[in-house]
């Protein structure tokens, strides 16, 4: 069979098959209605890549402000958001501890003034509260009934944020926070790998061109 | 205007009948046209020729499909002037495009018969339904319209290098096709 004999053949193709293909044209602006793929992918091919491009930008970005956020938990003197709370919340405890205390000293005579428990508790204004409440808090700490890190508030707050915990944990305490988190770097990943893959991709091709 | 209407147009003898279909068809006929020549003028020139052969074959014939039959008379008539054309000179485009082809075809050409070209026609029907109804398209946007890549590549949405390696793959499939067949390849 020659070239002529199967040109000859494919003249007289199916009018369907014809009909197919010129009207699969209209897209690009020759005539009837595209099949398959919608127009606007034909008409604009580069804008689906352009729109996926840009999701991965925006997310690429989120993931790295969400990441830089983390890190920076492990950054300011390795204390983070959890570290705090869990100081504060032991600094609640230790209030109770050092109230308990101070009343059971009061009883004992161990220490003077008539403060009322919740006096000493809160450790404020009234000046017997708040001498039974040093008191009270001086014997709370022989005994060990203070955490670290509620020491560390009462003595100094600003400190407290520098606790001792270590940037690891800060940022493992942060990555557990939710499950987002741990979702953002794989995604931060794949977004920036995509992204580099594509502009290298339309390098190469337009070198190619 | 729908096709029904023009091929009415065509029966009432309507001058009407061909500016509808140039309004319609024209700049597919004429790219088709363009396609094969490469020549501006050669290309309007086939295009005339083929509204006047259309003007003249509707009546009697009544097309089922008026796009598929505008689309065979003018492609026949931009050969036709090819086959002139290139009596002297090569148009290394068009030859470009057969010459692919040729590749999975060729083969001595003493022992066409007509029974041999008929069965063929049914053949090549019958892969082009084998066809995904995308590949279908590129093939026949390259081989029966003689788009080049690119067009089919903004076509289609694809890449040229897609285009073409789906075309490799295409003519991979009909060259095994046409030798299940029994065909002399």
């Amino acid at each position: 069979m020659n070239i002529k004999v199967f040109q000859d053949a494919l003249a007289n193709v199916d009018d369907k098959y014809i009909e197919e293909a010129a009207v699969y044209a209209a897209a690009s602006g020759e005539s009837g209605t595209a099949y398959g793929q919608s127009s606007i992918h034909k008409r604009h091919p580069g804008l689906w890549k352009g729109l996926v491009i840009a999701a991965c930008c925006i997310i690429a970005v989120s993931a790295t402000v969400n990441i830089a956020s983390g890190i920076s938990h492990m950054g300011c003197g390795g204390a983070s958001g959890a570290a705090k709370d869990s100081a504060y919340y032991n600094s609640f405890d230790a209030d109770e501890a050092i109230a308990e205390t101070a009343a059971e000293a009061q009883a004992s005579g161990e220490i003077s003034g008539g403060a009322a428990p919740e006096d000493i508790a809160l450790g404020g204004n009234p000046a017997e509260g708040a001498a039974a409440y040093d008191n009270g808090y001086e014997i709370a700490e022989d005994k060990g009934e203070i955490a670290e890190d509620a020491k560390a508030i009462e003595e100094d707050p600003q400190a407290a944020y520098a606790y001792s915990q270590s940037a690891k944990e800060g940022f493992f305490s942060w990555l557990t926070e939710s499950w987002t988190h741990i979702l953002l770097i794989p995604g931060a990943i794949a977004a920036v790998f995509l992204i580099v893959f594509l502009i290298l991709r339309a390098i190469m091709l337009r070198k190619r061109h | 205007m729908e096709d029904s209407k023009i091929i009415g147009l065509f029966f009432e003898r309507s001058e009407t009948a061909i500016t509808q279909l140039t309004e319609k068809y024209g700049k597919l006929c004429k790219k088709i046209a363009m396609n094969i020549l490469k020549d501006p003028e050669d290309a309007e020139e086939a295009f005339n020729d083929a509204l006047l052969g259309i003007w003249k074959s509707i009546p009697p014939n009544r097309p089922d499909s008026l796009i598929a039959y505008v689309c065979r008379v003018v492609r026949n008539q931009a050969l036709k002037r090819y086959e002139y054309n290139t009596a002297a000179k090569r148009n290394s485009y068009y030859d470009t495009a057969l010459e692919e082809l040729e590749e999975c075809l060729s083969a001595p050409s003493d022992v066409e018969k007509e029974i041999e070209a008929r069965q063929l026609e049914a053949d090549i029907d019958q892969f082009l339904g084998l066809l995904k109804q995308e590949d279908r398209v590129i093939f026949m946007r390259r081989y029966y319209f003689s788009d080049p890549y690119t067009d089919i590549a903004l076509l289609t949405g694809m890449t040229e290098k897609n285009v073409s390696v789906r075309l490799t793959r295409i003519r991979s499939r009909l060259r095994d096709f046409l030798k299940e067949r029994g065909y002399d390849l």
